[in-house]
């Protein structure tokens, strides 16, 4: 069993610090991983296999671990699926640890029975099982038992951290021997350097195997040279995880929050990207190696000297490479006896370990871990048996080029080595140490110096030398008997991938999607080379020829909170905000977000539909007042615009005079309605289109296009002037008597001002422009001020028209208005399909000479077809209102078909009755026609109508 | 129906303020003029008439009356005293222009925290000299340059967005 040492390791035995595994109190120290002080406490299962429910232990020592996921809650918020070999111990803030998918635990998990039944469930059991009846009836089930860590609902980040941007020159990800020496190298050849490396102390490798580096010993060496690069003006950045490269050689990396701080996303552009990431050691693969015990040897190594914790007593340590011998010669070192089975027959460092103590078994592998809820012995190939409380792995080391392949960079199978390796350089890309294939300390940091004396990629050849490792093949064997675990994680076994294998999927992205092996948290990182081994085992073919997966950021899970950073709550998605909101909510408005701006929906307490009605009615007896603002208030400019106006619109625009507006639409190239709206010419050269609120920033982008691709840029200018303007619709029979008590200065009479003019004038001393316009069907003035003069002019209308009885009017009234008219939203009233001849506006269509956008597509063959659905009004014929969404159906043999639907229903208190709007198969031609419908099962009945329900005529208009 | 009112925290900006955050000041700037104009910048005549090349986001503006570059052939003019423009095509310089005044808000921002505030504000490099002043700063589309002196940001925000970059200021 593991235990700590009375001495040794880097952490700090002067500060304790309690936590508590699955209830139970335990102790570790300052510098701790939760891993370490759980080994140290002698906690052997911590965790439940995915699918099996397998009692698993710690397996590695950092980002790759497999197993050792747990719910960490610290300081009252829960973290699920954190890896415990990543988790600090931190003073102050009480940490409790829980085991996922186990209940009540991972000691006593009642899950565990399902491993008795694990020959039903193989990978792909869910294409196959559970089928009969019907796979409904199961699933619930299955999902509920899936799935690792529990959410917490309440969880919100402490307090946010912005994503931070930076550029340098070079950016070096890893802080071993490599990144260290390439990081100097560049710093003190006068570049700006930025290195990253996510664990809290930079040295890699060095900081467990320590040795020599370039003469010196590795802690020496290591603080030399962070103290180099400090001079040279680099910067260090610890604990933080580069994650991703994406295009034009932006990195993102996850800088973790100690002490409670938050997480921070940094995007990096960084010139050169010098990858020095290391390696990860390969598990070999036996019967049963998935028993708590069962460690790799780096994390044996790993454990000693970082957290003085000792994992077994008697330790049987399996290689087929040179890197296990220190690791074995450590632990002996440190009391524990050793045995070390080499598949070699002839190790060159067998002499070195028995003289340290180790026993060495050459020519011998290990076939199967015996034991029930922890590893009791190893039994050999020979069938000898050796007793031992940890097995440690080591079947050669896969370089972490993560990073590179993210580049778009190709791995190539080096046989030698055993390791697929960078291939071809990508541009602004270096891969160097271990990452690159050169375990060899000395070569390693060679080459990383080499690297960053030439700026871009490439550099010098790598110094990969096999005989560093001298690793001998020892591929999982799909022969042998047992259960032998390739991804611990996902619980995928040599077997697994032998049935993939056999149903001939015998790519590697569908052994993968079929066994789910590497599609855990870990992602395959101590799983995926040897199920690549396995599936070219199983298929016939070398390692090289089967290949890897695609390889896509992010190397490690990175919280959601990381990448939002700021952008939570209103900072998420902000609305925009009128210039009145402050009036409106002193009205008592409630607010709703339209088309992206949080306006008044109706204004007063109580019901809604009440309000409504209250303000429909003041609106069409009396006088309603409107923020119309966010309106579009686009400027086309330029001796051209009268041309391009002509282009852009449905309507010909270049006939209208100064001073006069005129509706009409704006069509996509493919004939459909894209926005509606008013344009009103100002002079000659100048246009103001008024769009929908939520088409602003489409119809200048839109007109924009068009300037720059069609019409001569030096004659023509787009100027978007909606901010400038606030914009109050007046409307209602009394609306010109309270027009009269503005003081606007300007001559608003009839003659001056018609229907669809507009003029110029100043309002307390300012511009003021106001128009004749309407879009309730009654008379109605537009007024526009410029916004820091919007306040005074809303309280000048509601005071002057108090006893006119003046009311605020909210958008849910509006829309019910306009629906009385028939007067259409567009993207509500019209699909993805609708023209304008679909909406009564055919003329255009057939008299306008001269190209328009979207002209050629009104004349296609679906364009001109009978039955195109057409906007009508409709009226229910039992006086219940209509539900938006419902179908017009016709029965067509035994079946219904639809043959349109509801776009738009209200109550109308000027009417008294429900209105609505459609669009509906050869609409305007079926006025009077009674049709059904048919809404979520229910049948109702309407009668097709004109759209306009209400003064058919337009007399109010000038009443 | 839900008030959404109660969600979006009542818009603080503009009003005369100053407020500090993340080792920087932040003031609201009022009374400046602001006039789009588009077309042949360098000409000479029109409303640009007698100033120097609009500036970019790390260009210093410096007079009572200055332009910054939004586009390759727009410019923010932004005076201190009211502008007498006409509106409109001029012909004869060759440009087109409309008042925004109070289409956007203006802040200066200064302190030391000044590069860090733009490290999480914007993706810019700090030593890349680039022609433009639109930046998106906060997510936000901005004119942005230096007002004065190398260490004082001035901000251009669509009025209908002050308050969300107020938010963010806030929170940074």
């Amino acid at each position: 069993m593991a235990r700590r040492l009375p001495q040794g390791g880097r952490i700090d035995r002067a500060r304790p610090i309690p936590f508590s595994f699955d209830g139970k109190a335990l102790s570790g120290f300052a510098g701790d991983t939760l891993a370490s002080a759980l080994l140290a406490n002698g906690v052997s299962t911590v965790g439940r296999s995915f699918k099996y429910h397998r009692p698993r232990g710690v397996f590695g020592h950092w980002t790759e671990e497999p197993n050792a996921i747990l719910d960490v809650t610290r300081d009252g918020r829960r973290e699920p699926d954190a890896r415990a070999t990543t988790v600090y111990l931190e003073e102050g803030r009480t940490l409790a640890a829980a085991s996922v998918n186990a209940a009540p635990d991972a000691e006593r998990d009642r899950l565990a029975v399902i491993d008795a039944f694990a020959r039903f469930l193989p990978a792909g059991f869910y294409y196959k099982t559970f089928l009969w009846p019907r796979w409904g009836l199961f699933e619930p089930a299955i999902r509920a038992m899936a799935g690792l860590g529990r959410l917490d609902p309440g969880w919100l980040p402490a307090a946010p951290a912005a994503p931070c941007n930076r550029a340098c020159d070079v950016l070096v990800v890893g802080a071993g021997p490599a990144g260290l020496a390439a990081a100097r190298s560049a710093a003190e050849g006068g570049r700006s350097v930025l290195l990253v490396d996510d664990r809290r102390e930079p040295g890699g490798v060095l900081l467990w195997r320590g040795g020599e580096v370039e003469g010196q010993a590795a802690e020496a060496w290591i603080a030399d040279t962070l103290a180099a690069i400090a001079r040279a003006g680099g910067t260090v950045m610890s604990d933080t995880t580069a994650y991703g490269v994406y295009d034009h050689g932006l990195v993102c990396a996850l800088q973790r929050g100690a002490e409670g701080a938050p997480d921070r996303l940094w995007r990096i552009r960084a010139g050169h990207i010098v990858v020095a990431a290391g390696a990860i050691e390969r598990p070999l693969v036996f019967a049963d190696n998935d028993l708590p015990g069962v460690l790799s040897a780096e994390a044996g190594l790993a454990y000693l000297r970082q957290y003085g914790v000792l994992v077994g007593e008697r330790v049987v340590v399996a290689a087929n490479n040179d890197a296990a011998y220190p690791v074995a010669l450590a632990l002996r070192e440190a009391g524990a006896h050793v045995s070390l089975v080499d598949n070699r027959p002839a190790p060159r460092l067998r002499r070195l370990a028995e003289d340290g103590g180790v026993a060495v078994l050459a020519g011998e592998r290990v076939v199967r871990a015996e034991g029930r809820r922890a590893v009791r012995a190893a039994t050999l190939a020979s069938g000898a048996r050796i007793e031992a409380d940890a097995l440690l792995v080591s079947g050669g080391f896969t370089p972490t080029a993560h990073l590179y392949c993210q580049a778009k960079g190709k791995l190539a199978w080096d046989d030698a080595l055993l390791a697929f390796v960078p291939g071809a350089p990508v541009e602004g890309v270096s891969v160097v140490g271990a990452a690159n294939g050169v375990f060899g300390l000395a070569a390693a940091v060679a080459e990383a110096r080499a690297a960053v004396a030439v700026p871009k990629s490439g550099g010098a050849p790598a110094a990969r030398d096999p005989a560093a490792l001298d690793a001998a093949p020892a591929w999982p064997n799909g022969d042998a008997g047992g259960r032998a675990w390739i991804d611990l994680q996902s619980d995928v076994t040599v077997k697994d991938v032998g049935i993939a294998a056999r149903e001939n999927y015998a790519s590697v992205e569908h052994l993968k999607r079929y066994t789910t092996l590497g599609m855990a948290t870990d992602q395959g990182k101590t799983s995926n080379v040897n199920g690549i081994a396995a599936l070219a085992a199983a298929t016939g073919r070398a390692p090289g020829e089967v290949g890897t997966t695609t390889y896509r950021p992010p190397y490690v899970p990175v919280p959601f909170s990381a990448i939002a950073g700021l952008r939570g709550g209103e900072r998420m998605n902000p609305v925009r905000r009128l210039p009145l909101e402050a009036r409106h909510r002193a009205l008592g408005a409630t607010l709703g977000e339209y088309g992206g701006w949080l306006r008044p929906a109706y204004y007063g307490p109580g019901d809604m539909t009440e309000a409504v009605a209250r303000e429909i009615r003041a609106a069409r007896e009396a006088v309603a007042v409107f923020d119309a603002s966010p309106l579009g208030k686009i400027e086309v400019i330029g001796p051209d615009a009268a041309r391009f106006m002509d282009f852009q619109s449905y309507m010909t625009l270049s006939t209208l005079a100064p001073g006069r507006m005129r509706y009409g639409f704006m069509l996509e190239e493919t004939g459909i309605v894209f926005d509606d709206g008013v344009v009103s010419r100002l002079d000659e050269n100048r246009f103001r289109v008024s769009c929908s609120t939520s088409h602003v920033a489409a119809m200048h982008a839109r007109f924009e296009t068009w300037r720059q691709d069609q019409f001569d840029p030096a004659r023509l200018f787009i100027h978007n002037a909606t901010t400038h303007w606030a914009t109050l619709a007046v409307s209602g029979p009394l609306s010109r008597l309270l027009m009269e008590r503005l003081s606007i200065v300007a001559d608003l009479s009839d003659a001056a001002l018609p229907h669809m003019a507009f003029v110029e004038g100043r309002f307390a001393g300012g511009p003021a422009t106001v128009a004749r316009v309407s879009f309730t069907g009654e008379r109605g003035y537009e007024v526009s001020v410029p916004a820091a003069r919007a306040a005074e002019l809303h309280e000048r209308l509601l005071a002057a028209g108090r006893d006119l009885g003046v009311a605020p009017l909210g958008i849910e009234a509006l829309m019910a208005l306009r629906a009385e008219k028939g007067f259409v939203v567009v993207g509500l009233d019209t699909d993805g399909t609708t023209m304008p001849h679909d909406l009564g506006f055919g003329g255009p269509r057939l008299k306008r000479t001269g190209d328009f956008v979207g002209k050629r597509s009104l004349f296609t063959q679906a364009a001109e077809a009978a039955d195109r659905k057409q906007l009508v009004g409709l009226d229910t014929v039992d006086g219940a209102p209509l539900p938006r969404g419902a179908h017009v159906v016709a029965r067509d043999g035994g079946r219904l078909r639809s043959e349109g639907f509801v776009t738009s229903s209200y109550a109308s208190p000027a009417l008294r009755r429900p209105v609505a709007l459609g669009l509906v198969a050869r609409g305007a031609a079926r006025h009077g026609e009674e049709v059904t419908l048919r809404h979520l099962g229910r049948e109702l009945r309407a009668r097709l109508r004109p759209p306009c329900a209400y003064d058919a005529k337009g007399d109010r208009l000038n009443a | 129906m839900l008030d959404r009112g109660a969600f979006w925290t009542a818009s603080p900006l503009p009003g005369n303020e100053r407020f500090a955050a993340r080792g920087v000041e932040i003031r609201v700037v009022h009374g400046l003029s602001q006039v789009l104009v588009s077309g042949r910048l360098g000409g000479g005549a029109g409303p640009l008439a007698g100033l120097s090349a609009p500036v970019g986001f790390r260009g210093v503006a410096t007079g009572p009356r200055y332009a910054a570059a939004v586009a390759r052939d727009r410019a923010l003019l932004v005076s201190t005293a009211p502008l007498d423009v006409s509106e409109g095509w001029d012909d004869e310089a060759a440009v087109a222009v409309t008042r925004i005044d109070d289409g956007f808000v203006v802040v200066d921002i200064a302190g030391d925290g000044l590069a860090d505030l733009l490290a999480a504000a914007t993706t810019l490099p700090p030593d890349v000299a680039t022609r433009s002043a639109s930046v998106v700063f906060a997510g936000l589309p901005c004119v942005a340059y230096r007002a004065g002196t190398p260490d004082v940001l001035r901000l251009h925000v669509e009025r209908p967005l002050a308050a969300a970059l107020a938010a963010w200021l806030r929170s940074v």
